[in-house]
């Protein structure tokens, strides 16, 4: 071997190093290439999933209101006069297979539109299928259910449509009818919670460290470790808080949006602080000395000349902290933000749920579909977070113009 | 009272306020016939009288949401709303009256403004002592039931087993199924992780690095329920196969798929951090190597690395962290039984998830398993603690 080392001139050596050092490269660019195919391979995996949720097929039913019917209806006696209905056009057995259970929804619907009919009319109504019988009509299965949907393709009346109940209902036992309205409103709640909770108090903490507090003494150093160190506490332990401080102190209703909301409230505060302390920062010593030296006290002097010139990274540290407590599961779990509604929440103390939850909810349930359902919530979460991003991003890059 | 009266009355009161203090001053004092001289500008007067009203309402409704006493729980809401103007009345009384004796106004909103900032930026150091007090007091009265020994390294996790004994609460199964997953986790994120940050920082260029960068920020701001989610539904029903194949017997949840999901995870957050070290190395260094004829590969090796290392061990040690303190991926892959085994594809658990299904039950709140979650917790947070202080001892370390 060292006989052979020798033997190597410089320019042979040269051209060994030089190709280690293009194996390195491509190494690197090999494990970026990697990475981003991973996540590809993740996102469109996901993507791919969600499909179904987002299309339904409907089938139209000639539905007869009984001559002596009381209205308004309730929903089990709506849902008897369907299946009474589809009685009269033969086979029962199919309905429960074909039809889904909240097919009474659809026609009370279509009733509430026509209400200058009279009683024992019919009504052409468009009642969804049941997630199963749609999938077994798709892979071509042949059961009663699927040749009689066959039968109905043939008589015009099914038909494909987008799915706009998922975006329009809450949360439901059947997958075609169940929706994200729920976990909409309840993130909305939670963030407008969280975001009346910890702003305020993040930037004015934020201002009095960085534009009050004498820097580089022992106290500011202790603050900034222990506000460091609170951004990385895990999120659960703010669940234990949480559970500990709001539900058994405060006794704060339980699984409301209220509770969650100070929850991810105080895991937003430390985030905030950082990053408004990193925008203050950036901000020209000058503009502060210039508005002192023409006779602003110091408190008008940040508070008019150095925060409005640091809003921009302001508001975007906080659009971050958005996007990093939206998708916190855990600390909600904990709260007992896991709960079954109907309904999407209307006032800040009534039990609400959010995406992830929501999410994750749907991924526990064993009825086939609702792993489709959880799918599609994930792409509406994943895009309600690219918005943020991007929206973050913008407000960033605009800021670098304005100061350059 | 709720938050929404507060809101209301403070708003009204601030607006009365502007509407009569400051259109008077202006009236009599500035637009005058004989313009009489003013301490303080007309805003901070109505700030002032706002501050004066205010201050005791957040007070009452601090006092009153924490249910301190017995007799505020119960006022009526008109009492409330009584006691509200009185406030407001006293606000305007108090601006009338530092007008009157041409006080310097100024100072005094200043001064309270100041003191309002100080006071928030202590009780923002509070939170991290109330975690550390909420999760020592149920702690102690744990291990008042549960001896420390017992707990830290008893092999037998059975928390829901009835009866409750001590027994059943030894959580050494948990500190090593987490340990497990993570370092399966950073075995995979470590060498892609390094290399796709050498790779950024010091061959891309700046366009690339400019699309890259917020790539990577947005991968690394998923959810973790999103991965937990893939794990559960693509990547376990693969491995599964895959052992099958290989002739060993998998479980659909197991230490392997929650720890390369984890790994997976990892990566962005952990490239970000390596780029932000490795951009921090000084220039003239990489400069000086590449002058006297080394190539970039042995610049890499031989100077930016070891100048970069002790932040880069800082960085892997906080993605240490993190991987530790994770959560949901880990109770959707990693499953709740707890093995004390060796074997990758069999299904272990860790401390999140058990504190995860310890709580999301209705136990009593006084109940062993829910103060084994609050011990469960504690370690978790000392043990994040100390890394994270680690992490930076090491930071503060890097040469700039």
């Amino acid at each position: 071997m060292i006989l052979n080392k020798k033997k190597l001139s410089l320019a042979q050596k040269i051209v060994k190093r030089q190709k280690k050092d293009t194996f390195f490269k491509w190494l690197g660019w090999g494990a970026i290439y990697f990475v981003l195919l991973l996540f590809f391979v993740f996102l469109m995996g996901i993507c791919m999933k969600s499909v179904p949720i987002f299309f339904k097929q409907e089938v139209k039913l000639a539905v007869a209101l009984p001559k002596n019917t009381h209205l308004p209806l309730s929903s089990g006696k709506a849902q008897a006069i369907v299946e009474n209905s589809f009685r009269t056009n033969k086979k029962t057995i199919i309905f429960k297979e074909v039809v889904s259970l909240n097919a009474w929804k659809a026609f009370s619907k279509e009733m509430k539109k026509n209400t200058g009919r009279s009683v024992g009319q019919q009504y052409n109504v468009w009642v969804p299928v049941k997630y199963k019988a749609t999938q077994d009509y798709k892979k071509r299965k042949k059961t009663q259910a699927t040749l009689w949907l066959a039968q109905m393709k043939k008589e015009g009346s099914l038909r494909t449509v987008f799915n706009w109940s998922f975006f329009s209902n809450a949360d439901s036992l059947s997958p075609e009818t169940a929706g994200i309205k729920a976990a909409l409103v309840g993130t909305l709640f939670v963030l407008l919670i969280a975001f009346l909770a910890a702003f305020p108090v993040g930037i004015l903490v934020a201002i009095y460290l960085e534009c009050f507090l004498k820097k580089e003494t022992k106290i500011s150093y202790f603050i900034s470790a222990n506000i460091n160190n609170l951004a990385a506490v895990p999120s659960i332990i703010f669940g234990l808080l949480g559970i500990a401080v709001f539900l058994n102190f405060f006794l704060l209703p339980r699984s409301s949006s209220l509770v969650g909301g100070l929850t991810l409230g105080l895991m937003m505060l430390p985030v905030i602080i950082v990053s408004s302390r990193m925008s203050l920062r950036q901000v020209p010593e000058n503009l502060q000395e210039a508005a002192m030296g023409l006779g602003a006290s110091k408190t008008q002097a940040v508070f008019h000349q150095v925060v409005p010139v640091a809003m921009p990274g302001i508001i975007t540290g906080v659009l971050l902290s958005f996007a990093r407590i939206i998708g916190e599961t855990a600390p909600l779990l904990m709260v007992g933000m896991v709960v079954f509604l109907v309904q999407a929440p209307t006032t800040l103390d009534s039990p609400a749920t959010v995406f992830p939850v929501q999410i994750y909810q749907w991924f526990q349930r064993p009825e086939e579909g609702f792993i489709e359902a959880s799918s599609g919530a994930i792409v509406i979460l994943l895009l309600i977070l690219f918005l943020i991003n991007s929206l973050a991003f913008f407000v960033r890059k605009r800021f670098e113009k304005f100061n350059t | 009272m709720s938050l929404g009266y507060f809101l209301c009355i403070s708003l009204l009161t601030y607006f009365l306020l502007r509407q009569t203090v400051k259109k008077w001053i202006e009236k009599k004092y500035i637009h005058a016939q004989k313009p009489k001289k003013l301490a303080s500008l007309p805003k901070y007067y109505v700030w002032y009288g706002f501050l004066w009203a205010i201050i005791p309402l957040t007070i009452i409704l601090i006092f009153q949401k924490a249910n301190a006493f017995p007799f505020l729980t119960s006022i009526h809401s008109y009492l409330y709303i009584g006691i509200a103007l009185f406030f407001s009345c006293i606000g305007f009384l108090m601006s009338c009256r530092a007008l009157f004796y041409k006080k310097c106004v100024r100072g005094s909103v200043e001064k309270i403004i100041k003191l309002v900032m100080v006071f928030l930026t202590i009780l923002t150091l509070f939170i991290i002592l109330l975690i550390l007090g909420v999760l020592l007091f149920e702690s102690i009265l744990f291990f008042s039931k549960v001896p420390f020994f017992s707990f830290f390294f008893g092999t037998n996790w059975m928390p829901n087993d009835l009866p409750e004994s001590a027994q059943n609460f030894g959580a050494l199964p948990l500190f090593l199924g987490t340990l497990f997953i993570t370092i399966i986790a950073l075995v995979i994120t470590f060498p892609l992780g390094t290399l796709a940050a050498i790779c950024l920082s010091e061959y891309a260029s700046k366009r690339v690095m400019e699309v890259l960068r917020p790539t990577l920020e947005t991968m690394a701001g998923v959810p973790t329920v999103v991965y937990g989610f893939f794990a559960a539904i693509v990547v376990a029903p693969l491995f599964q196969k895959m052992a099958l194949a290989f002739g060993w017997s998998a479980s659909a949840q197991s230490a392997m798929v929650a720890g390369v999901v984890l790994g997976v995870m990892l990566i962005p957050m952990l490239t970000s951090l390596y780029v932000d070290v490795l951009l921090s190395v000084p220039r003239a260094l990489r400069e000086a190597s590449l002058g006297l004829g080394a190539t970039k590969q042995e610049t890499i090796l031989k100077v930016v690395l070891p100048v970069a290392k002790p932040g880069l061990i800082g960085a892997l040690l906080l993605t240490f962290s993190r991987a530790i303190g994770e959560t949901m991926l880990v109770v959707m892959a990693a499953g709740l039984a707890a093995n004390l085994t060796l074997n990758p594809f069999s299904s272990v658990t860790t401390v999140t998830v058990q504190i995860v299904s310890l709580l999301t039950g209705d136990q009593q709140f006084d109940s062993l398993q829910t103060l084994a979650a609050f011990a469960l917790g504690l370690t978790l947070f000392f043990i994040t603690l100390i890394i994270n202080f680690l992490a930076e001892r090491f930071n503060k370390k890097v040469m700039v």
